[in-house]
């Protein structure tokens, strides 16, 4: 079969080549001496601008991993508490907790933003970091919410009835036996609502206010008025940081799995 | 004893359940709610009306940029579709099994990287004073720079870029499955490699294709980043329109209808799909 199919072989290195494209020459040109697209010499002067002369960039870089970190923590507590909830205790509502925890996930992200610019003038909340955090949360919350549900499911229901019936009080079954279960769910449910947030782009440009810039929305507005080289030495930057931070976590997941 | 302890159990299900459905409801369904509650309000705030609907209809620059968008969304899908069939079957039925992790891996990398980040990779590449305006001009091929950004072909492109994934894993998936030995066999029978797709890896294949069609399609046709940087000027997509009610005219009225037309108008272009090529929902989920 193998020789038979070189136009699949085709069309996959064609796609990898297209895919990684982009990327490799953000890296290259990141070390280019030059403003322009043309390559006039390796120089290192985006990286130095990038950490020592770009004040702006770094308090971006603050206001997101704020965000990033209390939204993700917040969403942590309150999701894994929902999907212990749900797991645990029989209930009518679990139905339609199950649906509305989906509302985020499949909605436009646009129409979730302009919903929630919407109701914080409502309610007369004015738009800064702390909305911005609010609504990192809600959108945070489902995949915190379904990742450790996934978890929990994945176990057997009569470890807890056993825990019980030896006598183990319902905190002690709560934090000798659901909690350990439930931590690897927890952990990828922190580390996948942090990629998130610091990714966001959309939801946090309609709720975000005066001086609460977070870090995609500095390199937006960046970049839409023309190409700063600062931004490539960024870029790389960034996309280290996301592999490593992906990456981690998909191998803390198999980790988990192969245990 | 029992009332005893059920009541305890009541008090454990409350704090561990109100948190998160109190935040969903508040700030997820509240806020629906009350946008469409707007989009049936004029803009003087009076009582209720259809005008922000019927303006959709009557205004021929909203709704023909609802349709150019919806067209634009249908055949990045299809484009994806094309790709991402080939792109499994290498995967799944022709590298070997060692390098086929590896090959997974170097699929994913450029989906980890942020949308904002891989666009501005597209633009460096194709700015009219950029990498390969510059290549073209310097062997000769271009007499002077061209702009290649801001245009509906490099925007399609863009977006088949950042939507290639969603088609791609639930492909694989469903490939992954399909027994070798039916390839193998049609070979031996003569099958041409056409026929062979045609009958049977793409409807095997199927389920995986109208999920991910799915997925593709509501992701560009919500899709605002890639459109708003890599289309012109007025790259005139229907997300663009819903900004520009609300943030430019200040219209939140409009912009709120908008967003519901667009809620609408997808799922029943996707309804349709479905009923077309005769394949259910539930059969889709499974």
């Amino acid at each position: 079969m193998r020789k038979r199919s070189s136009f699949s072989k085709a069309v996959f290195i064609g796609t990898i080549v297209f895919l990684s494209l982009p990327l490799l020459v953000l890296v290259l040109y990141s070390f280019n001496e030059s403003k322009s697209g043309s390559w006039t010499g390796f120089s290192l002067r985006w990286y130095v601008k990038l950490f020592t002369d770009s004040p702006q960039l770094w308090r971006a870089f603050g206001n997101s991993v704020i965000v990033a970190l209390s939204s993700a923590l917040v969403a942590t507590m309150i999701g894994t508490l929902g999907a212990v909830a749900v797991n645990w205790y029989k209930f009518r509502l679990r139905k339609y907790l199950r649906t509305i925890t989906f509302l985020p996930m499949i909605l436009p992200e646009i129409i979730i933003g302009v919903s929630l610019l919407v109701f914080f003038s409502g309610i007369g909340l004015k738009l800064s970091l702390f909305t911005v955090f609010v609504a990192h949360v809600s959108f945070n919350l489902p995949f915190v919410f379904l990742l450790v549900l996934a978890r929990l499911e994945e176990f057997d229901f009569s470890i807890i009835e056993a825990a019980r019936d030896l006598g183990a009080s319902e905190t002690q079954t709560l934090l000798k036996v659901i909690l350990p279960i439930s931590m690897p769910g927890i952990i990828s449910g922190f580390l996948t609502a942090v990629t998130l947030s610091l990714e966001d782009f959309v939801i946090t440009f309609f709720v975000t206010g005066p001086g609460a810039t977070t870090l995609p929305l500095y390199v937006y507005s960046a970049i839409r008025f023309g190409v700063s080289p600062v931004i490539n030495a960024l870029s790389v930057v960034m996309i280290l940081g996301t592999v490593a931070l992906t990456w981690s976590t998909r191998n803390f997941l198999k980790y988990i799995a192969a245990k | 004893m029992t009332t005893n302890r059920k009541r305890r159990i009541k008090w454990g299900f409350v704090v561990f359940f109100t948190p998160v459905f109190l935040w969903l409801l508040l700030l997820i369904v509240l806020p629906q709610l009350e946008l469409l509650r707007l989009s049936f309000v004029g803009t003087g705030g009076s009582g209720f009306t259809l005008r922000n609907y019927l303006a959709f209809f009557k205004e021929p620059i909203y709704w023909l940029t609802f349709v150019r968008t919806a067209s634009y969304a249908i055949l990045v899908t299809l484009i994806v579709i094309v790709v991402a069939l080939p792109v499994s079957f290498y995967i799944t039925k022709i590298a070997r099994v060692r390098a086929s992790g590896f090959l997974m891996v170097l699929l994913l990398v450029p989906f980890w990287v942020s949308e904002l980040i891989r666009v501005y990779g597209w633009m460096i590449l194709l700015r009219e004073s950029g990498v390969i305006n510059q290549l073209l001009v310097r062997i000769g091929l271009f007499r002077q720079p061209v702009e290649m950004l801001y245009n509906d072909v490099t925007m399609i492109m863009g977006l088949v870029y950042t939507s290639m994934l969603f088609m791609v894993i639930p492909v694989i998936g469903v490939m992954e499955g399909l027994d070798d030995a039916l390839i193998e066999a049609a070979y031996d029978l003569g099958a041409k490699k056409l026929a062979i797709w045609r009958t049977i890896i793409i409807p095997y294949c199927m389920p995986g294709i109208i999920s991910g069609s799915i997925i593709v399609f509501m992701l560009v046709l919500g899709s605002y980043l890639t459109p708003n940087l890599m289309g012109g000027k007025n790259s005139l997509w229907f997300t663009e329109q819903i900004y520009n009610q609300i943030i430019i005219y200040f219209n939140w009225n409009q912009g709120a209808a908008f967003g519901f037309l667009l809620l609408a108008l997808s799922s029943l272009i996707i309804w349709a799909v479905l009923r077309l090529t005769g394949q259910s929902l539930k059969k889709v989920i499974k």
